[in-house]
């Protein structure tokens, strides 16, 4: 692997586990994207951000409390959204990616641009009592070989309303950043998919293999273009 | 003979709130059938008239029914169904 830095988008109730934990490991370099800020809506969910960080930059935050738990890499901090326009600057370099990001577009974009570089890739989610872990070597299976495309219409999600139980996202979190860690380490030949029931206290992994006719794995990410137009927000998804 | 389905949190305001319930079938499609009749409205979240919509993956124990026999895969007493959509949240 590389001494790029490893990109982490997103820095809510997911990121922020992802981003503790990999502040005990020996990357070299990490990078914080998010152009949030700490809302007091928030606090009841993220373990990490307290009332003394309300409107502070949450990728700031993050960044603070990553070198108060010992990190010594190289550390960037990027105050801004993962959008299309930028996506690409944004993870420039890379090693690898990870997100723990809110909405579906954005992971389909971190899929993309994954890709296009041609590094592996983490994409975690929680839900209420479930949550899911995604973990692609370069050469594996892709988040687009899973789930095609964002959704619309009936195929939207309606989450309307869900919360995410907070014990949850810390365990999805922290095995996002494990398995962040297994890919550097060369551990995966093959892209593996973790399915967590908080209800059950249950985890499910699978294998999962390229699809045929997957346009980003077809494309091998070189041809797939980063447009706007490809990332519009479905009429509903899960927005908090 | 009755399977086991799980239900992922987006489509448990169709079964009442249930995360598992069961259904009857000899193959895949014929679960989702039963499904529907138990619980309507839930066959069109799974299908289109394509086949399973692209936004969902459908697993039986381990294994993608992609990777199987898709709709048309076979299952046995003991078996599980697992609903897999994308999800994003936390
Ligand atoms: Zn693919």
């Amino acid at each position: 692997m590389s001494q790029g830095p490893v990109v982490v988008v997103g820095l809510g109730g997911l990121g922020a586990p992802i981003a503790m934990v990999l502040a005990k490991s020996s990357l070299p370099a990490i990078r914080l994207v998010d152009g949030d800020t700490v809302e007091r809506s928030n606090l009841h969910r993220q373990v990490l951000f307290s009332e003394a960080d309300v409107h502070a930059s949450k990728a700031h935050v993050v960044a603070r409390a990553m070198r108060d738990l010992g990190y010594a890499g190289k550390l960037e901090v990027v105050e801004a959204f993962f959008v299309p326009e930028r996506a690409l600057e944004f993870a420039q370099d890379a090693s690898m990616l990870v997100e723990g990001v809110d909405n579906l577009p954005t992971k389909f974009l971190v899929a993309d641009v994954a890709a296009r570089l041609d590094v592996p890739v983490v994409h975690s989610a929680a839900l209420r009592w479930e949550g899911t872990v995604l973990a692609k070597p370069a050469r594996g299976a892709c988040y687009r070989c899973l789930f095609e495309d964002i959704p619309h219409g009936a195929d939207a999600p309606n989450c309307a309303g869900e919360g995410v139980a907070g014990p949850l996202v810390g365990l999805v979190g922290a095995w996002a950043a494990d398995r962040v860690l297994a890919l550097r380490d060369g551990a995966l030949d093959d892209t593996e998919l973790s399915r967590f029931d908080g209800w059950a206290a249950s985890v499910r992994q699978t294998r999962v293999a390229r699809r045929a006719g997957c346009s980003l794995c077809r494309d091998a990410g070189s041809a797939f273009p980063i447009d706007r137009s490809r990332y519009a927000a479905p009429s509903t998804y899960c927005v908090r | 003979m009755s399977i086991t389905v799980r239900i992922p949190t987006p489509l448990r305001t169709l079964t009442g709130g249930n995360d598992e319930v069961a259904a009857e079938g000899a193959t895949v499609a014929e679960l989702i059938e039963d499904l529907e009749r138990r619980h309507p409205g839930l066959r069109d979240r799974l299908l289109d008239e394509k086949g399973v919509r692209r936004f969902i993956n459908l697993f039986l124990g381990e294994e993608d029914i992609r990777f199987l026999d898709g709709l048309r895969t076979e299952v046995k007493s003991g078996d599980a169904l697992s609903i897999v959509p994308a999800i994003a949240g936390g």
